[in-house]
């Protein structure tokens, strides 16, 4: 398979360290140095999850306007969709006028869904079920976060991707993947309420400072530590399954969580600055948006060409950890 | 390895803090600016350094220089 084409939809209104001091009575800088994060967006009520989608795939189309006819498979990434039934993905299918020969599927998954989501583009184009592929990425955590928890406000932004992904000529030597799942730490980052487990009643929404949708928690000093210990390994498997040394990766793109986190794991895995992607300042953690925005930004700068042999891994949420390299 | 190469090894860590400046007897926590940030750091440490799993309530439980090399000693040898 191959990335053909990248797009990406960050909502208007931004939320800045400067805002979040002032609400909060801290330093502005504190906020920085805690998570590398400098402006995160929020979307509003009524563009969620599926309308950001929807933008970032009609951007998609501006870009490269022949592939619409061509989309037979729609992989949709993230949380807070639509409904519960049916699938977001094809209300998609049809706003965004693909053709009816289509595969449409709802991913719910966070940190590591675009690697998830690869792994399924990969699997429909090996088994020959489709050939191109509209992968798109969505996450509305502001939704979920109440107006008094400065860590996660700090923390989390809205976003929407998409991503263009074609069968390509010559099979790859590498597209390997490895996944890793730890349900014990489902509870470490999660959003309450939200489902048919103790969902939210009257007394939850007599709280106005409540989130609508359920509210999120996280146990910032258990991801931390899970990732620490999990991602490392997890890496060297990854390469050694792809039969790729360190140094034969351009670059890694890691899941952005935190920027403080990253660098840890980058000085672990003794990735030189150079070839290692840690920047979300203007973008804050963006769940499963976050590896697709990274590569966007690399493109523009034109820090990838095509045949760079990429190392993708996503972590966080369930626990799960997945990761690939791709060649560009 | 004794006390004075640990504490070498976790100055490292501080990119701010002058060297020579933790002893076996320091608070830990009157490191200045101390954060939850550098509760991590040390976390992440003892991981890299020595393989050893630091919990949150592990560093509750302690206050010196001392009481952390005495914490990791153990785990190591456990």
């Amino acid at each position: 398979m191959q990335i053909k084409a990248i797009s990406t939809y960050l909502p208007e209104k931004k939320i800045t360290n400067e805002e979040l001091a002032n609400q909060f009575n801290v330093p502005a800088e504190e906020i920085f140095k805690k998570t590398g994060v400098l402006v995160r967006c929020h979307t509003s009520i009524d563009i969620n999850m599926q309308k950001m989608a929807e933008y970032a795939a009609i951007q998609l189309f501006d870009q490269v306007p022949d592939i619409r006819s061509q989309i037979d498979a729609l992989i949709l990434v993230g949380h807070g969709f639509s409904y519960k039934a049916p699938n977001t993905s094809a209300i998609l299918q049809h706003l965004l006028q693909l053709p009816k020969k289509c595969y449409c599927i709802d991913l719910p998954h966070g940190c590591t869904g675009y690697i998830y989501g690869l792994s399924i583009a990969h699997s429909l184009i090996q088994s020959k079920i489709t050939k191109n592929i509209l992968l798109l990425t969505a996450d509305t955590p502001s939704y979920g976060i109440r107006k008094d928890d400065l860590e996660l406000l700090s923390i989390f932004g809205d976003s929407a991707t998409a991503t263009f992904i074609t069968h390509s000529n010559t099979s790859s030597s590498f597209e390997k993947f490895i996944f890793y799942t730890d349900g014990s730490g489902y509870d470490k980052l999660i959003v309450e309420r939200s489902g048919t487990i103790n969902p939210a009643d009257l007394e939850y929404y007599s709280d106005k400072n409540n989130p609508p949708h359920g509210i999120m928690k996280m146990d910032g000093t258990a991801i931390f530590l899970m990732s620490i210990k999990l991602v490392p390994n997890m890496i060297y498997e990854t390469l050694e399954k792809n039969n790729l040394s360190i140094n034969d990766i351009d670059y890694f793109v890691f899941h952005q969580a935190n920027s403080f986190m990253l660098e840890m794991l980058r000085k672990k895995l003794k990735i030189p600055k150079e070839k290692f992607f840690n920047d979300i300042r203007y973008t804050g953690n963006t769940v499963s948006s976050s590896i697709p925005i990274a590569l966007h930004q690399l493109i523009k700068e034109n820090k990838l060409h095509r045949g760079m042999k990429l190392l993708l891994a996503g972590f966080g949420l369930g626990y799960t950890l997945g990761a690939t390299v791709i060649e560009f | 390895m004794d006390i004075q190469e640990f504490i070498k090894l976790l100055e490292n860590e501080f990119e701010d803090l002058p060297k020579g400046t933790l002893k076996p007897e320091t608070n830990y926590r009157d490191i200045p600016n101390w954060s939850s940030m550098h509760a991590l750091i040390i976390i992440a440490f003892a991981d890299a350094q020595f393989n050893v799993e630091l919990t949150a309530s592990d560093l509750r439980n302690t206050n010196t220089i001392q009481d952390l090399y005495n914490v990791i000693q153990s785990k190591m040898q456990s």
